[in-house]
């Protein structure tokens, strides 16, 4: 686009510029992968910090070392662009899922007194911060989050470049923090792959005490 | 000596640029015109082509038929002859923003369509990027580049032959980058020249161009943020574009020149086309969808300035006062959620309002302690939108609120 002679490109364009920190962290993840080893292997019992425990069937790679964030798990099996899975240990009025170091970029954080709706947009609005177009939350239902009422629901978007993203995420409010589990991955393929043991992972959350 | 040197050094920096040969004015574009195969210009067209490529299928790319030609109406009003040269892209992105390739691939972003009042000040838009294309500003950006950054590089040799201390090339090459983004300033002001030129043609209101910077200045100074605050007032060398204060003065500046000569020539029954109600009639299936995703930039501030205003209009007063509601209850500032729960109210009695707002209703209700009333609303929200997304979170709730009572 730097051939483009633009109006005025000196208003802040949010998404683009957030696109631009998701591919180069992104970048960065997979540089720092391969070079220094930071990756881990996981696979069965996995503790979400203090907050939860989940069973993982396959085997991923814990790649939460490239996260901004220390409150949240980072998984993938095939690399962040094809697979990401993310656990949070416990959200706290305030917090987010992705951090950011630019005061006029907020991100979406935890508020008090958030109702189920409010639950889902948290994470349906997280989505577009990560730079996913139309991010919208469908088929939103009562789920159990380690044996405590929480919701499920699935997640449409589409990347910058037009391919169609689809997620699913499991949240509950516990002890007033959020508890968030989120699979986003490209429709085609890889998501269908690994939505039975996303399921799995779902079912499988064990609220620590 | 040392205060001396660095005299000399601006001075040197200073004639050395001046020396740098000023570009002769690009020669206007004729319609249908590409450049011949193997020349730079060539081969910038093949990088815009690309570019068209990736938003052609990009995500956020919208294909509505209708709004799409409601843009290519007012785009081949104001440049009729360039009418099939230029293809507009219309990108749902929240900033206010158009550019254009010099292949003719335009894009209009989301933001813009939402902070244009009338068809007006989108026609000055269109046509200040026509103006862009009209003159080749991006060739001949890139060829000032070349060719400056060039005069550095052997300037910055003949310097350090002549024994010159080393922050002399540093000066050099600082001027030279700022005659660069002085290039673009300049770009632009051209471009807002044209663009007036060719909407006052077509006969839109020339009062609508500066209308249009005043309400992005008066937007950007409610901004949550400082910076962005400070943005707008402060002027730079390494600006791309002039200060928005600077281009509302200007464009006023041709309007009232403009409307002289048409009083002097036309007499009184001087009639300007300025599109309020079209322009929203055009955006109107959108209001709802681009609001979200202003509220999803979290500059409540901006954002509020920019409901208020499109609430002028006094039409699609549910769509606006739900996302006002909406606003206020992502902000949670003391009392917003207060306030929420009364626009909420207040938007459920307009016909428009979507029904999402009577679920809102319902929860702010709960939030206050209202359960009678969170019920109803709740109750009535599953009738106004039977195949909604959260019914079934809705309906357990309901089941959860029927049994405690």
């Amino acid at each position: 686009m730097s051939t483009l002679q633009t109006v005025r490109v000196n208003r802040s364009a949010t998404c683009s510029s957030a696109k631009v920190i998701s591919k180069f962290a992104v970048l960065v993840a997979l540089i720092a992968v391969s070079a220094c080893g930071g990756a881990t292997a996981v696979t069965g019992n996995f503790p979400i910090g203090s907050a939860y425990n989940v069973t993982l069937q396959k085997t991923w790679s814990n790649i939460s070392l490239f996260n901004l964030n220390r409150e949240v798990k980072y998984l993938t099996i095939d690399g962040p662009l094809l697979n990401n899975f993310y656990l949070t240990q416990g959200l706290a009025v305030g917090r987010s899922i992705v951090r950011t170091t630019v005061k006029s970029r907020p991100m979406p954080v935890v508020k008090r007194d958030m109702s189920e709706t409010e639950l889902a947009e948290f994470v349906v609005d997280t989505v577009a911060a990560f730079g996913y177009e139309g991010a919208a939350s469908t088929n939103l239902r009562p789920a159990k989050f380690g044996g405590v009422d929480g919701l499920r629901f699935d997640i449409t978007a589409k990347s910058d470049s037009g391919l169609d993203i689809l997620g699913i995420a499991q949240v509950a409010l516990v002890s007033d923090k959020v508890h968030v589990m989120l699979f986003l991955a490209p429709g085609e393929h890889y998501y269908p792959t690994l939505l039975s043991e996303i399921d799995y992972v779902f079912s499988s959350a064990t609220l620590r005490p | 000596m040392r205060g001396v040197l660095v005299q000399r050094s601006f001075a040197l920096c200073a004639l050395a640029l001046a020396l740098i040969p000023q570009l002769a004015s690009a020669q206007a574009r004729s319609p249908s015109q590409r450049p011949p195969a193997y020349t730079v210009e060539a081969s910038i067209w093949d990088l815009s082509d690309k570019a068209e490529l990736d938003a052609r299928r990009a995500g956020q790319l919208i294909s509505d038929p209708a709004l799409n030609a409601y843009v290519n109406n007012v785009r081949c009003k104001v440049a009729p002859e360039y009418c099939g040269d230029v293809r507009v892209y219309l990108m749902a992105r929240p900033a206010f923003n158009a550019a254009m390739a010099p292949n003719g691939y335009m894009e209009v972003w989301s933001g813009l369509l939402l902070r244009a009042e009338n068809e007006a000040q989108l026609a000055f838009v269109l046509a200040h990027e026509i103006g862009h294309f009209e003159e080749n500003h991006s060739i001949e950006a890139w060829r000032n580049l070349r060719s400056r950054s060039n005069w550095a590089m052997g300037l910055t040799i003949v310097a350090g032959a002549a024994g010159a201390p080393g922050y002399v090339g540093d000066i050099i090459y600082l001027g030279a980058v700022a005659s660069v983004f002085g290039f673009s300033r300049d770009s632009e002001v051209q471009a807002d020249s044209i663009g007036f030129r060719r909407a006052v043609a077509s006969g839109y209101d020339p009062a609508q161009g500066a209308e249009l910077w005043r309400l992005l200045i008066a937007e950007t100074a409610s901004s949550e943020f400082q910076a962005v605050r400070r943005r707008e007032a402060r002027s730079s060398i390494f600006n791309t574009h002039p200060i928005s204060t600077a281009r509302a003065a200007s464009l006023d500046a041709m309007s009232q020149t403009a409307v002289q000569t048409q009083l002097a020539n036309v007499g009184t029954n001087v009639s300007w086309t300025v599109g309020r109600e079209v322009h929203r009639a055009a955006i109107r299936p959108y209001l709802g969808p681009w609001l979200r995703d202003e509220l999803r930039r979290r500059d409540y501030g901006q954002t509020l300035s920019l409901i208020k205003r499109l609430k002028v209009l006094g039409t699609d007063m549910g769509v606006l006062t739900f996302y006002e509601a909406e606003l206020l209850r992502l902000r949670r500032k003391d009392g917003d959620l207060d306030q929420a729960l009364a626009a909420y109210q207040l938007a459920t009695t307009f016909p428009d309002a979507p029904s999402d707002a009577w679920r809102e209703l319902g929860d702010a209700h709960s939030r206050s302690g209202k359960k009678a009333e969170a019920r109803a609303a709740l109750e009535f929200y599953l009738v106004k939108a039977p195949n909604a997304a959260d019914k079934a979170l809705v309906s357990a709730r309901l089941e959860r609120m029927r049994a405690t009572n």
